[in-house]
């Protein structure tokens, strides 16, 4: 791991945290944030600001890419506004959303129903289906490495204890304080013990297997990925306007694609166990109907999808984030259920403190909240899976007004239950 | 290379060091008994060159601005000059072994850890090449006592970054068998190679070199040891170290092998290309450096590293003691190529300095090598706010 000179000095905590302690006691803390991403900063953020004593700790360097949408969706506004973030995540933004398109194309259908090419083949083109997030604030488009960033600092201005490429390992709990074992990744090791441990260590959260455990059940085979088109080809770029999210959704998976302020388009995709043993560039070519296989620029893959864990609080554990669940990466959705999960918690805990009452209180209003939601994602992402059944009635809407009525009405639900909510 | 989604997971565990801990145990050096002033040693060069007017001249310039006053040499300057190399190397498996052996008997002493219980032994050498080897001299060499079963290792002709690499390879295997007990050691001839020649570089490199060795014991996790109470190094913990080779300079320093000893060459360019690298290099150490203890290979190499250091957040935070270590070093014993090094970091260790050190070294490529060593932590940290 390698840091600039700036982040071995937003690491001087650390030199403090492992000076010794003259009197010998076990060291404890409040709190102790596992992962910085966007969840584990707004959660360290809010916590510290409650008063509580904050560590927050990140094995990763500074500024690195992770595969996401980078769209925002304008829902979170509020919460970001609470945080006093809006008016920064405003300026960093690189674009704006307010348009949601979903498209089939008539070829993506080859990989639902091979045995009958020749007529699928021949079958035109649907036409797409664009539904305007009306009455709503726009979405963001926002660069993920500089968006994590932000909450970091702002997280630490909170008065977080930073530790910035140190990994942390839960372990057992014994008369209310877990103990976590932090690595410095250079040979360095240490013990201290935390009231609570907030997972936000994303999909397949490692504190959530060693404490609250997986749900394999619910456990997926899809994938995730992202990447950048930095000089998209002409046909690409006059079709993803910018302000809209644009979605093509094929058999083997779907792609979702935006405009940022300098042209390149972001795009980022969920493709099946069959897809994803092959490579993105090519899955890209055949989605967009490129003849050429495009160069992808930051191209970052996550994944097994769907991750649950069994539970998401208790016995002084609490997930917030990805590590707390994640469905479909429908773009825009992953980064508020982070902030919105995470603010959650910290209202929880505000409330009812920090033993088991807080965290009883946050698995009901996180299930209440972010569940439903979730669900909605999921019964989508099931309609997606089923693109032959979707072209079908979009191709009857075609021939006739009223269906089509009801078909822009059905997807205008689809989309505002997604991306609004 | 492309590669598929599956193959762009990011790892489950992140990349991190699950090794164990290297720890300098003890550190030892020694120089030949002969001592020579500056102005002696340069006087006798100056008659065995012939040298008058021009290249008198500058020869004096060379010597006072060498930042040397006092070098120890093993062999006897007046009869150097035209020896072949093998003479030379038959001088070399005379001498070189009882000064290593020195070296390695006051680390082991330091670190209060018998000879017998060494299980790796690595020796460092530029200057001198011979099988069987140093290390086989030191294994049978009935003064110090080391186990037959140890096991050998010789990184040979590197050149003055021999002393880093003696530290990161007793680093590696201390991490890697827990148990390990790895007895380093430089020893550099460097006076074995007085040539006939008059070329500047030359020159620069006769005024500069002496010679001298040093040791180390770095022990793993594992290790038990009794360091006596006045010895510093105890606890200090090794890092990874960290390498650079520097684009374009390949032609800016060599060492190679002719028929009258070994021949040095060094171009003038070399304290700029360490000035225009060495900032981003070191602003890239982990932990942050409080000391920086620079191989002095040369007074303008060391006003290199201060010149590129001066106006960052690291300079700003650096002990200026660590210079003048490295000066003092200079001006005491010489360059006395991978050896001094440890010298300056025996000096750190004894005068107190603040850790985290960050010990770095150059040589032909131009290569940078560098270490970092900790004060080692205590097992349950606090929290200060």
């Amino acid at each position: 791991m390698k840091f600039t000179d700036e982040a071995a000095s937003a690491n001087e905590p650390l030199g403090d945290l492992w000076t010794s302690d003259p009197s010998g006691g076990a060291s404890s803390v409040d709190v102790v944030v596992v992962g910085g991403g966007p969840a584990g900063s707004i959660a360290a953020l809010g916590l510290a600001r409650l008063g509580l004593q904050v560590l927050i700790c990140e094995h990763a360097p500074p500024m690195r890419s992770k595969c996401c949408g980078q769209c925002l969706n304008p829902r979170v506004a509020g919460l970001l506004e609470r945080f006093g973030l809006l008016e920064e995540i405003d300026a960093l933004s690189i674009g704006r959303t307010d348009r949601f398109e979903w498209r089939f194309e008539w070829r993506f259908e080859r990989h639902a129903a091979k045995k009958d090419r020749s007529a699928l083949e021949s079958a035109p083109a649907l036409r797409p289906r664009t539904v305007a997030l009306d009455g709503s604030r726009p979405g963001w488009v926002v660069r993920r490495e500089a968006f994590d960033d932000r909450l970091w600092q702002a997280a630490v201005a909170a008065g977080a204890v930073p530790l910035r490429g140190v990994a942390a390992q839960v372990g057992s709990r014994h008369g209310g304080f877990r103990e976590v074992r932090l690595d410095d990744g250079r040979g360095q090791r240490h013990r201290i013990e935390a009231r609570l441990v907030v997972g936000a260590d994303g999909l397949g959260s490692g504190v959530a297997r060693s404490t609250l455990g997986a749900d394999r059940t619910r456990a997926g085979r899809k994938f995730g990925f992202s990447a950048a088109l930095r000089s998209p080809p002409e046909a690409i770029s006059r079709t993803v306007g910018s302000g809209c999210i644009h979605m093509r959704s094929v058999g083997g998976g779907y792609l979702g694609l935006v405009r940022e302020r300098d042209g390149t388009i972001h795009l980022a995709g969920l493709v099946g166990p069959e897809v994803a043993t092959r490579r993105p560039e090519k899955f890209v070519a055949e989605v967009l109907g490129l003849s050429e296989t495009p160069i992808l620029d930051r191209l970052t893959a996550c994944g097994p999808l769907p991750w649950h864990p069994r539970r998401i609080a208790g016995l002084g554990v609490a997930l917030v984030g990805d590590a707390a669940g994640y469905v479909e990466p429908f773009t825009g959705e992953g980064m508020a259920w982070a902030i919105e999960g995470a603010a959650l918690l910290v209202s929880s805990i505000e409330r009812r403190g920090l033993g088991d009452a807080g965290l009883a209180e946050y698995v009901e209003r996180h299930r209440r909240a972010i569940a439903t939601r979730q669900r909605t994602c999921r019964r989508l992402a099931a309609l997606l899976d089923r693109p032959a059944l979707v072209a079908s009635a979009w191709r009857f809407a075609d021939r006739l007004p009223l269906a089509d009525a009801a078909a822009h009405s059905l997807g205008r639900r689809v989309a505002s239950g997604l991306v609004r909510a | 290379m492309s590669r598929t989604v599956v193959e762009l997971l990011p790892d489950r565990a992140p990349h991190r060091d699950t090794s164990g801990r290297a720890r300098l145990l003890g550190l030892g050096t020694a120089r030949p008994e002969r001592l020579w002033a500056q102005s002696e040693l340069a006087a006798l060069q100056e008659r065995q060159w012939g040298l008058a007017g021009a290249e008198l001249a500058r020869w004096r310039r060379i010597v006072e601005r060498s930042g040397v006053s006092t070098r120890a040499i093993a062999t006897d300057p007046d009869r150097l000059m035209d020896l072949a190399t093998s003479a030379r190397m038959t001088l070399f498996e005379r001498l070189a072994p009882p000064l290593a052996e020195r070296a390695c008997a006051q680390a082991l002493e330091s670190a209060g850890v018998s000879a017998s219980r060494v299980t790796d032994l690595v020796v460092v050498t530029c200057t001198g090449l011979a099988a069987p080897g140093l290390g086989t001299g030191l294994v049978a060499a009935e003064g110090l006592g080391l186990d037959r079963g140890v096991r050998q290792l010789q990184l040979a002709f590197m050149g003055c970054f021999g002393g880093i690499a003696a530290l990161r390879t007793a680093s590696g295997l201390a991490r890697g068998d827990q148990h390990a007990v790895v007895l380093a050691v430089c020893v550099e001839l460097c006076s074995l190679h007085l040539r006939r020649d008059l070329d500047p570089q030359n020159l620069v490199a006769s005024a500069l070199f002496a010679d001298g060795a040093a040791a180390v014991v770095v022990g793993g996790d594992r290790v038990r040891s009794e360091p006596r109470s006045d010895s510093g190094p105890a606890n200090h913990t090794l890092g990874r170290g960290r390498c650079l080779t520097l684009p374009g300079t390949s032609a800016e320093m060599g060492w190679r092998l002719t028929e009258q000893g070994f021949a040095m060459t060094l171009s003038r360019e070399v304290p700029r290309a360490i000035e225009r690298e060495i900032g981003a290099f070191l602003a890239a150490a982990t932990p942050t450096p409080s000391t920086l203890l620079v191989h002095p290979g040369g007074p303008g190499i060391l006003e290199a590293v201060d010149r590129a250091v001066a106006e960052t957040a690291l300079g700003r935070r650096l002990d200026r003691r660590g210079g003048d270590l490295s000066r003092e070093v200079l001006a005491e014993c010489g360059n006395m190529s991978s050896a001094t090094i440890l010298f300056v970091l025996e000096r750190a260790l004894r005068s107190g300095l603040a850790g985290p050190f960050e010990a770095l070294a150059f040589g032909p490529g131009l290569t940078v090598d560098a270490i970092d060593l900790d004060a080692s932590r205590p097992d349950g940290p606090t929290i200060r706010r």
